[in-house]
């Protein structure tokens, strides 16, 4: 049956003049594989249980440690080098979940290739150097998978005309004024910076000239009860 | 000869690897794991606050939230952003007393956290009127996926006028039905901005989140959830 599919397909590829590459890849995929022998099976299948591992073999080869034919599975050697590698594995598995600990800017890659998206609490788009918007805005990249405690890059954006300095600080760099420097785009009056936070909700301010503190004008207000100074929220993202 | 005598030591060393693997998956409720830091990291936090007295009773904040299981990184960053922010030491050491009040209280019920940026946006709604029971409620739906989003985002409606009350309970459902993080932010937004339009906060959260509910399915039981492990970090 499958042998006269194929025919026929075949037969219906040289009417349409199927000379095409495509065509052909197509019809050599399609092409039934020549019948199988049931002698060779069976020899096969008579040879794999001929040298059917112990359980120490399939606990082995469950690892991947290797693969190669002839006793490997009963070798001690072998098995000290399966398990040093499953200890190895082991640990290699605890540090890499331990390994997600706070992140910061230095850890986390910036996803700088991705597309920009505007941070959902603000209505400004992204920022790109040649077009200044006339506010300042949090953004941060879109991306399609979900880690929920993952870090998320940030861009940060204020255009300010008389600031001689910028920096931002937010709960994300403990509030050090010298942390985070924003940079002037060359020939702009628009600062940025970027860095890494933690999905959730956080507090940030701009500081002026050392000084002046200000929110992000185009970003929600956070209601410092603390210390009553203007700041704004944002809300990251996780990627 | 040797393979004899070997196979028992690998059994051994195999068990023991499945037996810490399982501990390390598995991580139970009790192992909540929150960043501790030692005193001398403590005490040069508070540097730069100028009044000794002040500093003395911070630490000696610090150091019970600490012993109580209170995640300390979110005390020394108040205490950092009010020396940033030049505030008074008493006005310091009063904050940083009320936030280790509220972040004990959500570690408590949120437990098992699965940060201390879960506990802190815990502690942010708490400050903005949630009750403790809701985070416990917040828990109970979703055990293996953190809270940290949703949270925020609800103290971000209440911060806009939303009632309380509504907020949590609209929250709740969608947390219920597994709304994803970004789509509770996107709708946090869209409320936002129809509040800018003069439209009321508890209006514009129930055509919100009607519309996001119409994009999910049935809630989800928490043994459906994805399954992630708390005390992470």
């Amino acid at each position: 049956m499958a042998d006269s599919t194929g025919e026929r397909r075949a037969a219906s590829d040289a009417d349409d003049g199927g000379d095409d590459e495509v065509v052909q890849r197509v019809r050599a995929t399609l092409a039934p594989l020549p019948a199988s022998d049931p002698a060779a099976i069976a020899r096969i299948l008579s040879a794999v249980h001929s040298r059917a591992p112990s359980r120490w073999g399939r606990v082995s080869r469950m690892s991947r440690v290797s693969r190669t034919a002839g006793g490997w599975a009963r070798s001690p050697y072998t098995i000290i080098a399966g398990s040093t590698l499953l200890a190895a594995a082991a640990v290699s598995i605890f540090f890499v979940r331990t390994d997600e600990l706070p992140g910061d800017a230095t850890t986390a890659p910036m996803v700088a290739s991705q597309p920009s998206v505007p941070h959902p609490s603000s209505s400004t788009p992204p920022t790109p150097p040649t077009q200044p918007t006339p506010s300042a805005a949090a953004v941060q990249p879109a991306g399609t998978r979900a880690d929920p405690e993952a870090v998320v890059p940030v861009q940060f954006v204020l255009d300010l005309a008389t600031a001689r300095s910028v920096s931002v600080v937010g709960d994300f760099n403990d509030w050090n004024t010298t942390a985070t420097p924003m940079e002037r785009l060359p020939g702009s009056t628009v600062w940025t910076a970027s860095l890494s936070v933690r999905p959730g909700r956080h507090e940030y301010s701009f500081v002026v000239d050392g000084t002046r503190w200000i929110a992000d004008p185009r970003a929600p207000r956070a209601a410092d009860s603390d210390f009553g100074k203007p700041g704004s929220v944002l809300l990251a993202v996780p990627r | 000869m040797i393979r004899v005598s070997l196979q028992p030591v690998c059994r051994r060393v195999l068990a023991a690897l499945a037996c810490a693997a399982a501990v390390v998956h598995a991580a139970p409720a009790g192992a909540q794991s929150v960043p501790q830091r030692s005193q001398s990291q403590v005490a040069d936090a508070l540097e730069g606050v100028g009044d000794a007295p002040v500093r003395t009773a911070l630490l000696a904040t610090i150091e019970s939230a600490q012993s109580r299981g209170v995640p300390v990184d979110p005390l020394i960053t108040k205490v950092r952003e009010g020396v940033a922010k030049q505030s008074d030491p008493s006005r310091i050491s009063d904050a940083v007393r009320q936030l280790a009040g509220r972040l004990e209280t959500a570690a408590q019920a949120l437990a098992p956290a699965f940060s201390s940026s879960e506990i802190s946006a815990g502690a942010g709604a708490l400050q903005h009127g949630v009750p403790a029971s809701t985070l416990r409620a917040y828990r109970a739906l979703s055990p293996s996926a953190p809270l940290t989003v949703p949270l925020g985002v609800l103290t971000e409606m209440i911060a806009d006028g939303v009632p309380p009350k509504l907020a949590s309970t609209r929250i709740r459902e969608l947390v219920a039905r597994g709304a994803a993080p970004a789509l509770l932010i996107d709708m946090g937004a869209k409320i936002r901005s129809d509040v800018i339009r003069g439209i009321a906060p508890g209006v514009a959260l129930e055509l919100r989140s009607k519309g996001v509910i119409s994009l999910l399915g049935s809630p989800v039981s928490p043994a459906a959830q994805p399954q992630l492990r708390p005390g992470k970090r």
